[in-house]
């Protein structure tokens, strides 16, 4: 795999592991990039606040990560039913974003909001899902880096205002089942404008959630590459509905099999246990992961799933409106979670700040994982006087100093992080393959930042999945490596965040280390395969029942 | 948080006594103005008199104290820390009097400033319970569980019954429990909690988890339904008080609030809700009214009848109050009573009561 522009700093020699990276924006020199666009300054209506979301994947099958960008409309377009700003695929050419949105065939959007990527056919290819305010569209990849959108074909042109959506096997039959994460009815003919009883500290702002219907979330079944919807079928269905914005499948009991947690606005969070048979329960209330550790529902907007605190669990970190913390949701074990937003670090300062896209990932490849959150509020009158807060604020990056603590770094790594900016969703990619992630930030009605992780002095091991009993493109396989007697467990997942998608390969820090003793990948079928001594920089590929190889080697002997 | 009083015990705690107060008549006026439009919910009217004072007074450390305390009853949190500051440097002989500042800094979430001003506080008043609960919920939340716990055992002592700090005390000690895998011990501690906060939904919410973790889900739900039972009560009170705040002479959410902490168990405050309505609603008897449907729920059955009679006496004209007579009566089978509302009613609308 190529090593391009931006990877010059030598980072595949191991060193000591202890500096953390230096993000600069460097989206001026990659892109250009369209810039957001989501209703009107003002923000008198809800549907003009939540931005769209982004996905890191290989569109073209070359071996690097292209870039996929969903954008909005406005209210008036929208009621025109004329098309929005639309969808913009970048192709990575060495280590540029080259605009190739027309020849993919891709622009059609009303008003777009998520991207979902998977390979729902199993034939090698990534495929996309947009979710939008309206019909939501599936792009089928031909192969050649040309799309045909075949969302109504396929069983997904639901028309509700759709949010975050994941792809995962749902019932172990190596196939990408799909949830798809819904919001509010909208009406768009006589929408409630703000003022009245829509009054946040006393300033009249734009109305909702609370006050417009919630609406129920869908799950699909993938049949062969068409969808066919099950969500009551499969006991997805809580309670009451929720204003749903984000959504991750993880292992929440050890158990295995791919369970599901929703992070929705104003109202308790949705944690669905996969019974491992393709059918679900929702416990997210007596497991501790709905609400806050003070028994509030909060704004739940992204979410990030992780094994923060080095135990072998995956904890969950949700984001939230000002005046909450974000939540950490630490794993205990047995599907039972307590909400340490304070005691882990993380809650404190993210009280002033309104959190969207997030992610629990090794940014210093020290080898525990760290956290990103990036932040910027709906009312634009938050910047008057009395809020405790404002529209445009700082992202939030901390360190994980050991066993789930977390210091925030904000101030430190790097001067692209505090810059105030109404951020929202944010995708997380190796997109220059150096083995450090860069961060994708989508900012409210202009140009996305690229955040481009510099200095690293730590070593990296990089795992690409390639299934063939298991799904396809690999994702929900767990891989371990073991380095000096201390063990890393990381998933390979593109569905988190906020409406968005990222980069599956799993990525690990080794920080000082020459090399990690072993790395093992136990795949969604129940195969274990491992290998030994890989030294730090290398890259594998672990393809299901062919072992793990360094990239460009070829195949080994199966070694379970 | 007893934010309730808060802006009164301030002023009353700092009096005149104030080392940093300027005798200054007019601002201790718009002092005396602040207090009055606080007290009657008018916050906006308060934080105008507290400006007027202010302008007048601008070093006298009350002031500042006070609008430190009107920011914090309405969540102006920097507002309040800096109010608070600002009072506390020109008359630093209130700090072990205002545990407020440490409130203001938690709810921001700068738990360092919160504990440092905990500390201070209890460093001139070492047994300044509101401080020390203070103190107790930032170790708590910053993860410092041991340090915690040993304050709330303190706490489980020393804050009297119904406190709020006693409440704490059961409730986070529980949930350092639950952390343990001490299930239950944890329940037993939500349990006693419940016995000082009846009405407090985070406790169903613990005692839920901790039903979940010992494995009995029956329990579990149970915990679950109170727990929305509450909150819905809680936010419905919430929306009630908001009303009253706009408009103290709204009969529907003196009533609404009544019966929201009725149905969070706390009958006494339902009562006295009403109580507190039939004072402010003087000319009408819906407060009483709905003060006698309370006391017939209860059984208080000789307080609801004497209260009735009460009430027909002071309204005999009104439709509402006979037939709520004759409906009580009939109920309890005293006949020449029932029949008396019933020609009473008759005589004033012309027909018989429903």
């Amino acid at each position: 795999m190529r090593r391009l522009g931006l990877a010059l700093l030598g980072l595949f020699s191991p060193q000591d592991g202890g500096h953390g990276p230096r993000y600069v924006d460097v989206a001026a020199a990659v892109g250009p990039f369209a810039p957001n666009v989501c209703g009107e300054a003002r923000k008198d209506w809800i549907l003009e606040v939540n931005g769209s979301g982004a996905a890191w994947l290989d569109a073209d099958g070359d071996g690097d990560l292209d870039l996929w960008l969903a954008n909005g409309s406005t209210l008036a377009a929208l009621r025109a039913g004329a098309p929005g700003a639309g969808n913009r695929l970048y192709r990575n050419d060495e280590g540029r974003l080259t605009d190739v949105t027309q020849a993919a065939g891709v622009a059609g959007s009303r008003f777009g909001c998520g991207v979902a990527i998977a390979d729902v056919e199993g034939d090698g290819d990534l495929d996309v899902l947009v979710t939008e305010i309206g019909p939501n569209r599936l792009f089928r990849n031909r192969g050649d880096g040309t799309f045909e959108e075949v969302g109504e074909r396929a069983g997904l042109a639901d028309d509700s205002w759709s949010t975050s959506a994941v792809f995962f096997d749902a019932d172990g039959d190596g196939d990408a089942d799909l949830y798809v994460a819904n919001y509010l009815a909208f009406d768009l003919a006589s929408p409630k404008g703000p003022g009245g009883s829509c009054v946040w500290k006393g300033i009249p702002v734009m109305c909702g959630p609370e006050g417009l219907p919630p609406e129920a979330d869908r799950f699909y079944r993938n049949e062969g590459g068409r969808f066919v919807e099950a969500t009551a079928e499969a006991g997805l269905v809580p309670r009451a509905p929720g204003y749903g914005l984000g959504a991750v499948a993880f292992d929440a009991d050890g158990d295995g099999a791919l369970d599901l947690y929703v992070a929705n606005d104003s109202t308790p969070n949705f944690l669905f246990v996969n019974r491992g048979d393709g059918r679900f329960a929702e416990k997210g209330f007596l497991s501790g992961a709905a609400l806050s550790r003070d028994g509030k529902e909060q704004a739940g907007m992204g979410v990030a799933a992780g094994d923060a605190d080095g135990d072998g669990r995956e904890d969950l970190l949700v984001t939230n409106f000002s005046g909450e913390p974000n939540a950490f949701y630490r794993n205990l074990g047995r599907g039972l979670f307590a909400d340490d937003a304070f005691p882990s670090g993380l809650g404190g300062p993210s009280v002033p700040l309104l959190g969207w896209g997030t992610a629990l990932l090794d940014l210093d490849l020290d080898g525990d994982l760290d956290a990103f959150v990036a932040n910027g509020h709906v009312y634009p009158q938050a910047d008057g006087a009395g809020t405790d807060t404002s529209y445009a604020q700082r992202a939030l990056v901390f360190e994980n100093v050991g066993r789930g603590k977390f210091r925030d770094r904000t101030g430190a790594w790097g001067d692209a992080i505090p810059v105030p900016r109404v951020r929202r969703a944010a995708s997380f990619g190796d997109f220059d393959d150096d083995g450090s992630l860069e961060i994708l930030v989508g900012v409210l009605g202009a140009e996305p930042e690229l955040l481009d992780a510099q200095g690293l002095s730590g070593g990296s091991l990089v795992v690409r999945l390639v299934g063939t009993r298991s799904r396809r493109d690999g994702e929900g396989a767990l891989v371990r490596i073991e380095t000096g007697g201390t063990t890393q467990a990381r998933r390979s997942r593109r569905a988190y965040s906020f409406q968005s998608s990222n980069d599956p390969r799993v990525h690990f820090g080794l920080g000082a280390a020459s090399a990690a003793d072993v790395v093992e990948v136990l795949w969604p079928s129940g195969l274990l395969e491992r290998r030994e001594d890989v030294p730090a920089g290398a890259r594998l590929l672990a393809r299901e029942g062919s072992g793990l190889v360094l990239e460009g080697e070829p195949p080994r002997a199966r070694d379970e | 948080m007893n934010l309730r009083s808060l802006l009164i015990a301030v002023a009353i705690a700092l009096g005149a006594t104030s080392a940093g107060a300027q005798e200054s008549r007019p601002a201790t006026e718009w002092i005396e103005e602040a207090q009055r439009a606080y007290v009657a919910g008018d916050y906006p009217a308060a934080e105008e008199s507290l400006r007027r004072a202010l302008a007048l007074a601008p070093e006298d450390s009350r002031v500042h104290l006070m609008l430190g305390a009107l920011h914090l009853r309405v969540r102006e949190y920097e507002d309040a820390a800096r109010s608070f500051e600002r009072g506390l440097s020109l008359d630093p002989s209130e700090i072990g009097r205002c545990p407020w500042i440490g409130h203001a800094y938690h709810e921001l979430g700068n738990f360092e400033k919160a504990r440092h001003w905990y500390e201070r506080v209890l460093e001139e008043a070492p047994e300044n319970l509101e401080a020390k609960r203070g103190l107790a919920l930032t170790l708590y939340k910053t993860g410092e569980a041991e340090r915690a716990e040993r304050l709330y055992r303190e706490l489980k002592e020393k804050a009297p019954r119904g406190s709020k700090a006693r409440a704490d005390a059961h409730r986070y000690l529980a949930e350092i429990l639950l952390d343990r895998g001490e299930a239950q011990a944890a329940i037993l501690e939500f349990l006693l909690g419940r016995t000082e906060s009846a009405a407090d939904p985070e406790i169903a919410y613990g005692l839920a988890r901790a039903y979940a973790a010992t494995g009995d889900d029956a329990r579990a739900e149970d915990e679950r339904a109170n727990h929305e039972r509450l909150l819905q009560h809680r936010s419905g009170l919430e929306a009630m008080q908001s009303r009253l705040r706009a408009n103290p002479r709204d009969l529907e959410a003196w009533v609404g609030a009544a019966a929201h902490l009725e149905g969070m168990g706390d009958v006494g405050e339902a009562e006295r809700t009403l109580r507190r309505a039939a004072r402010a609603l003087a000319a009408s008897p819906g407060p009483r009214v709905a003060l006698i449907d309370l006391l017939e729920r209860r059984e208080r059955l000789a307080e609801a009848g004497a209260l009735l009679e009460e009430t027909a006496a002071l309204f005999p004209a009104d439709a509402d109050v006979l037939e709520r007579a004759f409906r009580f009566h009939r109920a309890r089978g005293n006949f020449d009573a029932m029949v008396r509302a019933a020609e009473a009613y008759h005589r004033l609308t012309g027909r018989p009561p429903r």
